[in-house]
């Protein structure tokens, strides 16, 4: 079992047929949450809790490219855009070509896109997701997840 | 009037082992707003909000290194006096709730603890 | 008594799963306080008008963190996590009781029942990839010597 660094991560937004690796990643993050409902009483010395609802975002931060946003706001024919919902997201901790992937991905709405730029500093980029439905782990020598 | 280093500090409760490294108090007196209209003109010496004193409280914090036989979680939630001791200066004490146990542990570091105290009665100074 | 170091730390969640790569682990417990302060019709003097309280439900929840695996999540969101409805076993080893030179140390373990409500998992270009596990304790909070 290995450690696996930043610098070979990656992001890619898939549709199926089309899929888009955002460029200039520098960070992504994605949490995952399980709710619980406090069920404490008299005479419990400890609170207790049952678990409910499962649910994850993520986060990823770039620098901003030159050109078009790639991810379109709004819907997008590709089916590609913010706030379409058939789109997976796929967060690579390490992606090498034919060699080694492992990521965690699933179906997820792109919520936001903040972009900001500093006199002294690049321009940047933060998308914003919200997961339908479960996370998966993703592990794999030749192919992402879907192909 | 000297100061006071504070490497001699100690700490006493109920059911607890202090491998001390800091120890903070917080004394507070509730205030309640008495500000009431003023028909006379406005000057300097005028309109001035006013307050009334209230209750009294105290809690504290102490910051540990986690013992090694434990630092006693079997304490949280139970009242006995609390004292610490600047021993060059003061002595603080009072009736206490220990409120918080948070041990921490990273692999680059010495196991630290935090306790924390709310007050239950009056906080004395010797 | 002496302090000791935590490079002898040890999580596992559900009975004998040793969570592993383990950078640190922090717990939180808490009592909770009801107001009870009442009128006092005396003089106001030093001894007099202090705030009073009552101890209430005891509660405890924290975190651990991992360097990520490319073995995969541990623990895992599918079969450990997801499955889970009122909390597992969690242990937080402070050290080992075995110990070579250093003196007669024999560092505690904390046990209790826990649900983790939160894995937020992180990838940075500057660093190794990271997973921070938030649990919240359902039931009793207990410490003992055990290796």
């Amino acid at each position: 079992m290995a450690v696996m660094a930043g610098k070979n991560g990656k992001v890619i937004w898939d549709a199926s047929a089309t899929d888009i690796g955002l460029t200039y990643v520098q960070s992504w993050t994605c949490t995952y949450t399980h709710d619980n409902a406090e069920i404490t009483s008299m005479q419990d010395s400890y609170r207790t809790y049952l678990t409910g609802h499962q649910d994850w975002t993520a986060t990823v931060e770039c620098l901003l490219p030159t050109g078009a946003l790639q991810i379109p706001l709004g819907s997008a024919v590709t089916g590609l855009g913010m706030a379409d919902d058939t789109c997976q997201l796929e967060l690579y901790f390490h992606h090498e070509a034919a060699t080694k992937y492992r990521a965690v991905y699933g179906n997820a709405i792109c919520t936001g896109e903040s972009i900001g730029e500093t006199a002294d500093g690049i321009a940047t980029i933060t998308y914003t997701f919200q997961g339908i439905g479960q996370l998966k782990w993703y592990s794999s020598a030749t192919v992402e997840p879907g192909e | 009037m000297a100061a006071i280093h504070g490497k001699k500090g100690s700490a006493a409760f109920t059911g607890l082992v202090f491998e001390m490294i800091s120890f903070t108090i917080d004394a507070t007196a509730d205030v309640a707003d008495a500000t009431v209209m003023s028909s006379v003109a406005v000057t300097s010496l005028t309109h001035w909000k006013t307050y009334v004193a209230g209750f009294k409280d105290w809690t504290a914090t102490v910051e540990c290194l986690e013992p090694a036989a434990g630092g006693g979680v079997g304490a949280l939630g139970t009242s006995a006096t609390l004292t610490l001791d600047a021993v060059d200066g003061s002595a603080y004490s009072g009736l206490a709730i220990c409120t918080g146990f948070g041990p921490t542990v990273s692999n680059d570091a010495a196991a630290a603890l935090t306790l924390t105290f709310q007050g239950n009665s009056q906080l004395s100074v010797a | 008594m002496a302090a000791y170091h935590g490079k002898q730390g040890k999580v596992e969640w559900v009975s004998g799963q040793v969570t592993g790569s383990v950078i640190d682990w922090a717990l939180d417990a808490v009592c909770g306080t009801v107001d009870t302060s009442v009128m006092s019709h005396v003089a106001e003097a030093t001894t007099s008008h202090w705030k009073s309280y009552t101890a209430t439900f005891k509660d405890w929840s924290g975190t651990f963190s991992v360097l990520a695996s490319d073995g995969g999540i541990d623990p895992d969101l599918d079969a450990d996590i997801a499955l889970d409805t009122d909390g597992l076993a969690l242990e937080l080893f402070g050290g080992i009781v075995a110990q070579t030179g250093q003196g007669d140390l024999t560092p505690r373990k904390y046990t209790g029942n826990a649900i983790i409500t939160d894995v937020v998992m992180s990838t940075d270009k500057e660093d190794v990839a990271k997973i921070t596990y938030t649990f919240q304790g359902s039931g009793t909070l207990s410490v003992t010597a055990v290796d």
